[in-house]
């Protein structure tokens, strides 16, 4: 495996250069006429759309969208391919997310009881099972757009009751969807970052989950017990003990890796364990505000992260949190000298040692700052959206930030676009489930099928007729693997 | 080559998609969708899920049941939604409230909170809670709890029977239950004092003991924890909590024991290890839940008041012995039709709620 990642980029480079100067117009036009397919194609689609539109005004809008959204995908393949070096790391994500989006909708026809009733006469009468196949899928999908971003004619409609009557309510439904995207993708954010982080250093993080939950935990106990203070005190003291406890959490495996070689898998999953059952005694007896209720008692006003809008919209300022997070690990990571020194120690730990870093220090110091992230995700959920900690608080934000993270190639920006897809389809997921009756696992199954193709790149290759990247964009997040 | 092949096969994918198949759509739904939605505005009935999952085998699945049934005879529109964690709660009630629904069944004790809130955020909208009540009552949300309790101390005693016959020199009844929630706790109390009233009534020292898995959703720890129980000795085990429950009933199956199902008849629900179940305290979800859609589709919406179930109006019951019929001796078949008249006549105490 390590042979071929060093060979590969090497032949490459070799090849690549005596290839283009033989022929280098071939290559040109090739590119040109690709170019030229393409674009013509997405016109002739664009037309044809206009056209549906403005002949049949009733259409599904999930049509010319779906449509819309693969001729794009064709086209910026294409033209990224052929043009632009700096996006072309791009490529293979987006193209796994809409792969995993196609698989899924296979899944949905596959399961829908109208194809199933009629595909016993699939020879005789294959239209009537493609048709129950295909409003299956749309209508799912339509759930699953409207759900994750709202219905455009539900916005303009409040907006213009917003603006002619002056009435917000119906526009702040509307926009709900969207609000409640992002307001799913912040604890995404924080614990994909989290992960992220660890990868950059080499290490995997399984721990996310059980640094939610103490970190969700630790912001509640300081949210409630701690009374008195303005919320320019408390809310900061009560996100920071959050950050720190859960940081504590994280710190533990990371000791115990640097100092006995324990491997962090196997410590942060029992760490996990730890959390969820320390947690639920937590809140059976000792932290219970009304017996029998196993909860919490409701956080202070004082403590609460502020929501920017009214009721049905959950929008909170955990948001500028995950971003200033997002900020703060770029910065850390690329701009700092400590943070050279753990992409070192993630990317080869020998050359990292030679150089006089020290490796046991920055597997610690990733650990507690991966545990403060998805702390920080934690607090962000229960101080901004639960408001106080009950059983069955933890929703495999932590799990789920896995796959985040290297969807997003462990890098700040990409977590912070992955994260805010992975809010979507939870969101979305929601209205899909409460409108087409399709089950929630079929997001998962979409999340899982994107790092199986994040994960083999060779498939989306292979399917798409990509050439293999050049730069490594797949080696950077990959751990060491066991005994490292 | 395989290029060019390629980019005609997308285009004739997208040209099908755009064309192809949306166009005989339309004239095939208009005709059948028009009826239906034509007519009055359907009642509309949402129900969220605890994070135990629709499929739970048990309560959730149960209350869908009382939709469903609701859906088939009184012709209303139902949709349910689960929710994979507390933050879930709020937003799935308001994802109904804001669709318009006309009323929000929402499923279990954890979402009562959330309830709560949402309930005086929408105050046109008619809400019911399963295992919840509250206090002071809500006005536009009913409260459905169950006096399982009534069913489930004749229970424990037939399950302390049923392992006393089985094995005489040591007989251990056992339960793997789900979180350690005030309604879990209302089925292992009265288990526990059913057993007691055996032990009283005939002298017999039949041991009660188990293990709380603090999950409703794990079967396989479930399972675990029946082993280790049978490993204690355990003859009988009460599964109490859904998927968790359900688990230990398949350890019980595996090793030979007998097992107690909960909250449904779940001889029905769990073909695997039908076999082995004795009865199963049931908790008629179905029934009350129907009832309530009833009473509110005919404008009596009992909002602000609570539902009961009991022996006596049969919300609460014993499922029928199935394949034990013959195992159970007549005498303790008598002892249990003479115990839930008690109980109904209040004559006996079922150790619920605790002193």
């Amino acid at each position: 495996m390590s042979k071929k990642d060093v060979t590969l980029p090497i032949e490459q480079t070799s090849s690549e250069p005596s290839a283009q100067m033989a022929q280098p117009s071939f290559l040109q036009t090739r590119q040109r006429l690709l170019l030229g397919i393409w674009g013509g194609l997405v016109i002739l689609i664009i037309l044809a759309l206009a056209g549906i539109f403005v002949t049949k005004s009733g259409i599904d809008f999930i049509l010319p969208l779906l449509g819309v959204l693969l001729v794009m995908m064709f086209a910026l393949v294409t033209i990224v391919n052929a043009s632009f070096a700096w996006l072309r790391g791009t490529v293979l994500p987006v193209l796994a997310v809409v792969t995993a989006l196609i698989i899924g909708s296979i899944i949905i026809a596959l399961t829908d009881p109208l194809v199933l009733a009629s595909a016993g006469n699939f020879l005789e009468d294959p239209t009537t099972v493609l048709h129950h196949a295909w409003d299956a899928v749309s209508l799912a999908y339509q759930a699953l757009f409207e759900g994750a971003l709202g219905s455009p004619a539900k916005i303009t409609a409040g907006l213009e009751s917003w603006l002619v009557d002056g009435n917000a309510k119906p526009l702040l439904s509307a926009i709900r969807p969207l609000s409640e995207s992002i307001t799913k993708s912040i604890p995404y954010i924080l614990a994909g970052l989290s992960v992220a982080l660890g990868f950059r250093a080499g290490l995997f993080n399984i721990g996310a989950e059980g640094q939610f939950v103490v970190g969700g935990l630790s912001a509640v106990v300081v949210g409630y017990s701690v009374t008195g203070l303005p919320t320019y005190i408390h809310l900061p003291l009560a996100v920071m003990a959050g950050a720190l406890a859960a940081g504590i959490w994280g710190l533990i495996p990371g000791v115990l890796k640097a100092w006995t070689g324990a491997h962090e898998v196997i410590n942060t999953i029992m760490m996990n364990w730890i959390a969820f059952r320390m947690t639920d005694y937590l809140l059976k007896e000792p932290l219970e505000s009304i017996q029998g209720t196993h909860r919490t008692p409701d956080v202070l006003p004082t403590a609460v992260l502020p929501r920017f809008f009214p009721h049905p919209l959950r929008l909170h300022a955990g948001l500028i949190i995950a971003l200033a997070a997002a900020v703060f690990v770029y910065w850390f990571l690329w701009k700092t000298t400590w943070g050279f020194e753990m992409r070192t120690v993630g990317a080869n730990p020998d050359a990292a040692r030679y150089g006089g870093i020290s490796i046991k220090r920055n597997i610690v110091l990733a650990m507690f700052i991966s545990g403060t992230l998805a702390g920080l995700s934690g607090a962000s959920e229960s101080l901004g959206v639960t408001h106080n900690m009950s059983l069955g608080f933890q929703a495999g934000y932590g799990f789920d930030s896995i796959a985040l993270a290297l969807l997003g190639g462990s890098h700040p920006l990409g977590v912070v676009l992955a994260s805010l897809l992975f809010g979507a389809l939870r969101a979305g997921g929601t209205r899909m489930m409460s409108v087409a009756a399709i089950p929630l696992e079929i997001t998962s199954i979409v999340q899982a099928m994107v790092i199986i193709f994040i994960a083999a790149p060779a498939i989306i290759r292979s399917i798409y007729r990509l050439r293999a990247a050049k730069e490594g964009l797949v080696p950077a997040m990959i751990t060491r693997g066991w005994g490292s | 080559m395989r290029k060019w092949m390629f980019v005609t096969m997308v285009m004739l994918l997208v040209v099908s998609l755009l064309t192809g198949c949306p166009k005989p759509a339309t004239p095939t739904e208009a005709p059948t969708a028009a009826p239906t939605t034509a007519p009055a505005k359907k009642f509309r009935v949402g129900m969220v899920s605890d994070v135990g999952g629709i499929d739970d085998r048990s309560f959730n699945e149960n209350t869908w049941k009382g939709v469903q049934d609701a859906i088939e005879k009184l012709g209303i529109e139902g949709k349910f939604l689960e929710s994979q964690a507390q933050a879930d709660y709020e937003t799935n009630i308001t994802e109904f409230a804001e669709q318009g629904y006309d009323l929000i069944i929402t499923v279990g004790f954890l979402l009562g909170d959330a309830t709560a809130k949402m309930a005086k955020q929408y105050p046109d909208t008619k809400f019911a809670i399963v295992d919840y009540a509250y206090d002071p009552p809500i006005p536009n949300v009913q409260g459905i709890i169950f006096n399982v309790d009534e069913a489930a101390f004749p229970v424990g005693y037939l399950a302390a029977a049923m392992a006393d016959k089985v094995d005489p020199a040591d007989p251990k009844v056992g339960y793997v239950a789900g979180m350690q929630i005030p309604p879990v706790e209302q089925f292992i109390v009265a288990y526990e004092a059913g057993v007691k009233y055996y032990n009283e009534k005939y002298g017999k020292n039949v041991q009660f003991m188990g293990v709380y898995v603090g999950d409703f959703e794990a079967p396989d720890q479930g399972k675990v924890q029946g082993n280790s129980l049978i490993d204690e000795g355990v003859d009988v085990i009460m599964g109490v909590g859904g998927k968790t429950g359900n688990g230990g009933l398949a350890a019980a199956k595996e090793r030979g024991k007998l097992g107690v199902g909960v909250d449904v008849d779940q001889y029905y629900t769990l073909p695997n290890e039908k076999g082995i179940l004795i009865t199963s305290t049931m908790k008629r979800l179905d029934n009350a839940v129907f009832g309530v859609i009833k009473n509110a589709l005919e404008g009596n919406f009992g909002g602000g008041g609570v539902y009961v179930g009991t022996l006596e109006n049969g919300g609460v019951g014993l499922a029928p012995f199935h394949d034990m019929e013959d195992q159970v001796p007549d005498n303790i078949k008598a002892d249990l039709e003479q115990i839930q008249k008690d109980i109904i006549a209040g004559k006996i105490d079922t150790g619920w709620p605790p002193k």
